[in-house]
């Protein structure tokens, strides 16, 4: 186990390598570079962008620029910002919580939302299973940015229950205030992966439902109830735990529309904000944070499914 | 268990949701919600290249544009000029200006200000180890003279016409700056010591800042009438509008275009209008298009469009037509120029004469075997300009002229203008408060240099700008603007279309806001401000 686990921690480190340097390489390949916001502004003279090009490195060949970055990335220096000239790290700590806190309730709402949609679409007939089918094939098909702009105009703009967007309400900032600000987000959030995942389970539901120990145990007697929740739900409940972790990385990426769309402080509003300037160095840093999370989350799949499912252990 | 958490947490969410209504305070003299379209990088005047209005709230220049774009004194006593003296015309060509401050003002901390703060400045400005924005005019400065506590001498080693404007941006503290690396000071980056009315009371990150009020500000203690002023960072203008409706911001400056109806529709909000000093124009690049080298082709380009029903159909009548790139606003505008009215058989019948013709019958005119075809560039995201780029496509090409549109995002396109890498480009240009042509026009001004971006070439307008870059005598510098005006006019070396209004939505109930049409922006006057 430890030997394994050792062994792909060191494949995935070329891994994330060779997706720095892809990246590094495309970013520097869009057009327009850090300077570029200074050109809207008449009172930056072509010396003074001689300056700071020089001053921020960016005169030097792009691989030069390439290893620095490496060499100071793996001894934990990620630089300075390009637009603010703050430390990367304490930029990204910063807009850490309220990702985490954005992502952990929007997996929350998701899984929420999975088991009753999965189950009434695999154990109901008519127009309850249509209904259930119905609406997580609307939760794929729904144009993200879109979904968000409507809960706002629904539930704040209309039915003025919930805050339009941000995190908290400046000099109020109480728990309940909070949980105000996340319902939309994370609803918003949570939409595309609970359609995804009660999919999943409606199809392992059905699948597990066939199988023979499910008849045996009907055969024993056992309540519908304790069929469904013993034998059923449990072994088809696996890949999906599987696609939630796996999800889970993949939900950072989803901040960066829905933390646009609500004004959430996180990283994705931070990603989009570097992205606007070309801040190459927290863009550099945000992205190797979601290549890590995606290797991290994997492995901690592969080592949560023997855990809760015997079968697997070898 | 997991299920479990779940309904804790819906619980909680629909208790929290019946405990209290969405939308936020009224906005009022305690309390006034600024919706921001970004986050400030840095609050340091001198390093950030974003629009100033939270560091106006905080850091006063020693001069500042008023909503005419006026110059005028603010921890000056008064501006230097030829006539009350301050200004001196050295024979050696250099000039000294001297500045006098007004008496009895403290930073904040109760320190002085005084004359070796702007010393300082100047000194912090040229020092090759920290990096501000621009040292544009500083560094032409060779030293200052600090004479007494409240009079500075600052010598330049030539004549520097936007003198006025130097110590616009404000005055480092010399008393904590001093020995520093300004690029890392972060305590000051942050949280500014300045003279204005507002400090820096909090800043959270992706958030908010939160400024308030200084007691004892020096224009009296009555001053300022609004006690804390928060900008929320909200960078999807949707969504900022959307805030404005719940009544979670109170004011928001300068939205587009295409919002200017749902946002007069708010109740409680007033759309407030300023004649801006920028210009939506089409620049053509010689040095790309051979075509475009001719004036006669320029020109036809220009009666080929109707600028006046762009105005009034798709711009909603927010943008007057213009016919250059200094604007009715500045002091230095000249009405008196060639102008070219919406005319399809002259923009036909100067084509022709300037040997473009359709020879082959596809409706695109030719000259020596090429067609008259070239891309626009645009920025994306703009559904204004998108829709003056199409009819203007359209326009083009009723008079055999096959003109491509593309959109590029913002950044991307401040690269490609910057390389010179377009044929054309449908853009605004904010001009500096002193109208100054020489980066836009002159002749040594292609990019790098500058921003002569047609790569326009021409002597006597190269010879105008520079000599009104020249003279400090503002009547002598506004004949020669003028005559450049007119030059430029005549030879068009790129298509002017309208002026740039600027908007901002305000609450209906604030008193003494006027707007602004420089990037000083609309809190130029905060102090003022009062709701009734």
């Amino acid at each position: 186990m430890g030997v394994s686990l050792i062994r792909r921690v060191a494949a995935a480190v070329p891994l994330l390598v060779a997706i720095s340097a892809g990246v590094f390489g495309l970013l520097h390949l869009v057009p327009g570079g850090p300077l570029a916001v200074y050109l809207s502004n008449p009172d930056v003279r072509p010396e003074d962008l001689d300056r700071l090009r020089r001053a921020l490195g960016l005169d030097q060949p792009v691989w030069r620029q390439y290893l620095l970055w490496l060499a100071g990335f793996l001894r934990g220096d990620w630089g300075f910002s390009y637009s603010d000239g703050r430390p990367v790290i304490d930029r990204v700590l910063e807009r850490l919580p309220a990702t985490a806190e954005l992502v952990g309730a929007a997996l929350a709402l998701a899984a929420l939302f999975t088991v009753p949609l999965g189950l009434g679409a695999a154990l109901t007939r008519g127009w309850p299973a249509r209904l259930a089918s119905l609406a997580s094939f609307a939760g794929l098909a729904l144009p993200v940015f879109w979904f968000g702009l409507v809960l706002q105009l629904a539930f704040s703009l209309g039915l003025g229950w919930l805050p339009s967007s941000g995190r908290v309400t400046p000099g109020i900032d109480t728990v309940a205030d909070r949980l105000l600000h996340l319902v939309l987000p994370a609803t918003m959030l949570a939409a595309v992966h609970a359609a995804a995942w009660s999919r999943y389970l409606r199809a392992a539901i059905s699948d597990t439902r066939r199988l023979p120990f499910v008849a045996a145990a009907r055969a024993r007697g056992t309540s519908d109830r304790t069929v469904l929740r013993r034998h059923v739900l449990r072994p088809a409940l696996l890949p999906v735990v599987t696609i939630v972790f796996l999800d889970a990385a993949l939900m950072l990426s989803g901040t960066v529309v829905t933390e646009s769309v609500f004004a959430w402080p996180g990283l994705g509003s931070l990603f989009t904000e570097s992205l606007a300037r070309r801040d190459y160095t927290v863009l550099m840093a945000l992205l190797m944070i979601a290549s890590m999370a995606v290797v991290v989350f994997n492995l901690i799949a592969d080592l949560v499914y023997p855990l809760i499912d015997p079968r697997v252990r070898t | 268990m997991l299920r479990r958490t779940g309904w804790v947490l819906l619980a909680a969410f629909v208790a929290a949701a019946c405990g209290r209504s969405a939308s936020g305070p009224a906005p009022s003299n305690d309390l006034l919600i600024v919706g921001y379209d970004r986050e400030p990088d840095t609050l340091n005047r001198f390093s950030t290249h974003i629009l100033e209005d939270i560091q106006t709230c905080v850091i006063e220049g020693l001069t500042i544009t008023d909503d005419t774009m006026n110059i005028i004194p603010l921890l000056a006593a008064e501006v230097p000029t030829l006539e009350n003296g301050g200004v001196a015309l050295r024979p050696d060509g250099g000039m000294d200006v001297t500045w006098r401050l007004r008496p009895g003002i403290t930073w904040h901390d109760g320190t002085p200000l005084t004359s070796a703060d702007v010393q300082f400045t100047v000194d912090a400005i040229n020092d090759p180890s920290y990096n501000p924005e621009s040292t544009d005019g500083f560094d032409r400065i060779s030293s200052v003279d600090t004479p007494d506590p409240l009079t500075a001498v600052v010598h330049y080693t030539e004549v520097y016409a936007p003198y006025a404007l130097q110590f616009v941006r404000g005055l480092f503290p010399k008393h904590v700056l001093q020995g520093r690396d300004i690029d890392r000071a972060q305590d000051y980056n942050r949280a500014p010591l300045g003279t204005g009315p507002y400090r820096v009371a909090e800043w959270k990150s992706g958030e908010y800042i939160r400024l308030e009020r200084v007691p004892n500000y020096w224009r009296g203690s009555q001053y300022p009438h609004i006690r804390q002023i928060l900008f929320r960072f909200i960078a999807n203008t949707n969504t900022r509008i959307n805030q404005l409706k719940s009544g979670e911001v109170h004011l928001v400056a300068m939205f587009p275009w295409d919002k200017h109806r749902e946002v007069e529709a708010i109740p409680g909000i007033t759309v407030h209008r300023t004649p801006g000093n920028a210009y939506e124009h089409v620049t053509l690049n010689q040095r790309r298009v051979a075509a475009f080298r001719d004036v006669q082709v320029r020109r036809a380009l220009l009666h080929a469009i109707d600028r006046d029903t762009i105005a009034s159909a798709i711009l909603d009548g927010l943008a007057p037509v213009t016919h250059g790139a200094i604007q009715p606003v500045s002091w230095a505008f000249t009405p008196d120029v060639t102008t070219y009215a919406f005319d399809v058989a002259r923009a036909r019948s100067l084509l022709e004469s300037a040997g473009w013709r359709d020879a082959n019958g596809d409706g695109i005119r030719e000259k020596d075997g090429q067609p008259l075809r070239f891309t626009l560039i645009t920025q994306a995201g703009f559904a204004v300009r998108e829709s003056v780029a199409q009819v203007v496509q359209r326009q083009f090409r009723d008079v055999g002229v096959d003109m491509a549109v593309q959109l590029v995002d913002g950044t991307s396109i401040s690269g490609l203008w910057f390389e010179g890498n377009f044929d054309a480009m449908l853009h605004w240009w904010q001009m500096p408060a002193d109208p100054e042509l020489t980066l836009f026009f002159a002749a040594d001004r292609m990019p790098p240099r500058g921003r002569n971006i047609n790569y326009f070439e021409d002597r006597q307008v190269t010879e105008l700008t520079y000599a009104a870059d020249r003279t400090v005598d503002q009547a002598e510098r506004k004949r020669l603007l003028a005559e450049a005006q007119r030059r430029l006019a005549d030879l068009l070396p790129e298509l002017p279309l309208y002026s740039i209004t600027k908007l901002d939505a305000v609450p209906s109930t604030l008193q003494g806001f006027t707007g602004n049409p420089t990037n000083t922006g609309v809190f130029w006057n905060v102090h003022a401000w009062e709701f009734r």
